[in-house]
C-alpha cells in the first residue's frame, strides 16, 4: 500500500510549530532569547505553509514570498544585535537583567 | 514510501527540538535546538522542490549564528580560556545534535542507494532533480513578477545596514572624542606642572 502525503500534513506539521511558538510567546515573555526563538519558529511555521500550497498547487508563488520573508527575518535579527549591542555599550551587563530594556 | 517515511521523520524531529527549544532554561541550548530545528527544517524545503529556498535557510542561519558567536565574545570580552570553558560545557549537548543530524543523513543516504540499487525511481528523487529551468521561473518571479516587492525588501536590507552602522558606531566615535579630549587636558596638566 503506498502512502502518500498531502498537503494537509504539511499543514499539520506547521499548525503545530506555530502553535508551538505561540505558546513560548505566551509562558516566556519576558527574556528576550526565548522571544526571539518563539518568533523564529512562527516565521517558519509560516514558510512551511507558503512551500507546501506551492508545491501542490505547482506555483512559484509561495518560494518567491518565502524568500522574502527569510530576507525580512534577517533584517530583524541583523537590527536586534545592533539594539544588544547599542545597549551594551550604554548598560554593560546589566541588559541580560533589566526587562525594559527598549523602554529605557 | 520513501518520501513518507521521510516526511514522518523529520516532522518528528522538528517537533520534538521545538518543544525542547521552548522549554529549555538556557538560551544558549534553546538555540541549539533552534539549528537543529533549520537544518531539518531546510531538508523539509528539499523534500518540497524548494532548493534555493533551503540553500537560502541555511546560509542565513549560518550568518546569523556566527553573528551571535561574535555578538557573545564582544559583550562578554571572554579570552581563549573562558571561550574553552564555554565550548566544554555546551560541547556534550551539540555533540548530540550533530549525531542526531548525521543519523538522518545517513537515513537519507541509504534510502537514496537502496533506491538507486533497486532502480525504482521514487517521487522523491525525480521530484527533487535540480532543474535550471525552474531556478529561471523563480528568479523570473522574483525580479519581473514582484520587482516592487523586490524593490522594497532591497531598500529595507539598505535601511537596516546603515541602522546597524550608525547604532553600532555612534558610541565608538564618542569614546574617541573623548579619549582626545582627556590627552588634551592631561597634555595641558602637563605643560602647567612643568
Amino acid at each position: 500500500m503506498m502512502f502518500e502525503i498531502s498537503l494537509l500534513h504539511y499543514l499539520s506539521l506547521a499548525s503545530g510549530i506555530f502553535i508551538l511558538g505561540a505558546l513560548g510567546l505566551i509562558f516566556k515573555p519576558k527574556s528576550v532569547p526565548n522571544i526571539f526563538i518563539s518568533v523564529q519558529l512562527m516565521i517558519v511555521a509560516i514558510c512551511i505553509t507558503f512551500i507546501a500550497f506551492s508545491f501542490f498547487n505547482k506555483s512559484l508563488d509561495g518560494q518567491a514570498f518565502t524568500f522574502y520573508i527569510l530576507i525580512i527575518t534577517a533584517v530583524s535579527a541583523v537590527i536586534g544585535l545592533a539594539l544588544v549591542i547599542a545597549a551594551f555599550r550604554k548598560k554593560g551587563l546589566r541588559i541580560f537583567e533589566d526587562q525594559n530594556l527598549i523602554n529605557d | 514510501m520513501t518520501n513518507a517515511l521521510t516526511f514522518f521523520l523529520l516532522a518528528s524531529i522538528i517537533v520534538a527540538f521545538s518543544v525542547l527549544s521552548i522549554t529549555a532554561r538556557d538560551p544558549i541550548r534553546s538555540v541549539i535546538f533552534l539549528f537543529a530545528i533549520m537544518f531539518n527544517v531546510a531538508a523539509l524545503f528539499v523534500l518540497l522542490d524548494a532548493i534555493l529556498i533551503s540553500v537560502t535557510l541555511l546560509i542565513l542561519y549560518l550568518t546569523i549564528s556566527t553573528g551571535l558567536f561574535f555578538c557573545g565574545i564582544l559583550i562578554f570580552d571572554l579570552n581563549l580560556y573562558q571561550m574553552r570553558k564555554v565550548v566544554a560545557q555546551y560541547s556534550k549537548l551539540s555533540a548530540s545534535v550533530t549525531l542526531i543530524l548525521l543519523i538522518e543523513l545517513s537515513v537519507w543516504f541509504v534510502a537514496y542507494l537502496f533506491s538507486r540499487l533497486s532502480s525504482i525511481d521514487s517521487a522523491l528523487l525525480s521530484a527533487n532533480a535540480f532543474s535550471f529551468s525552474s531556478l529561471h521561473t523563480l528568479a523570473e518571479k522574483l525580479y519581473v513578477d514582484y520587482f516592487y516587492i523586490s524593490q522594497g525588501t532591497m531598500l529595507i536590507l539598505l535601511v537596516t545596514v546603515i541602522g546597524f552602522v550608525v547604532l553600532t558606531i555612534k558610541k565608538r566615535e564618542t569614546l574617541r572624542r573623548d579619549k582626545n579630549i582627556l590627552s588634551l587636558e592631561q597634555n595641558h596638566s602637563n605643560t602647567d606642572s612643568s
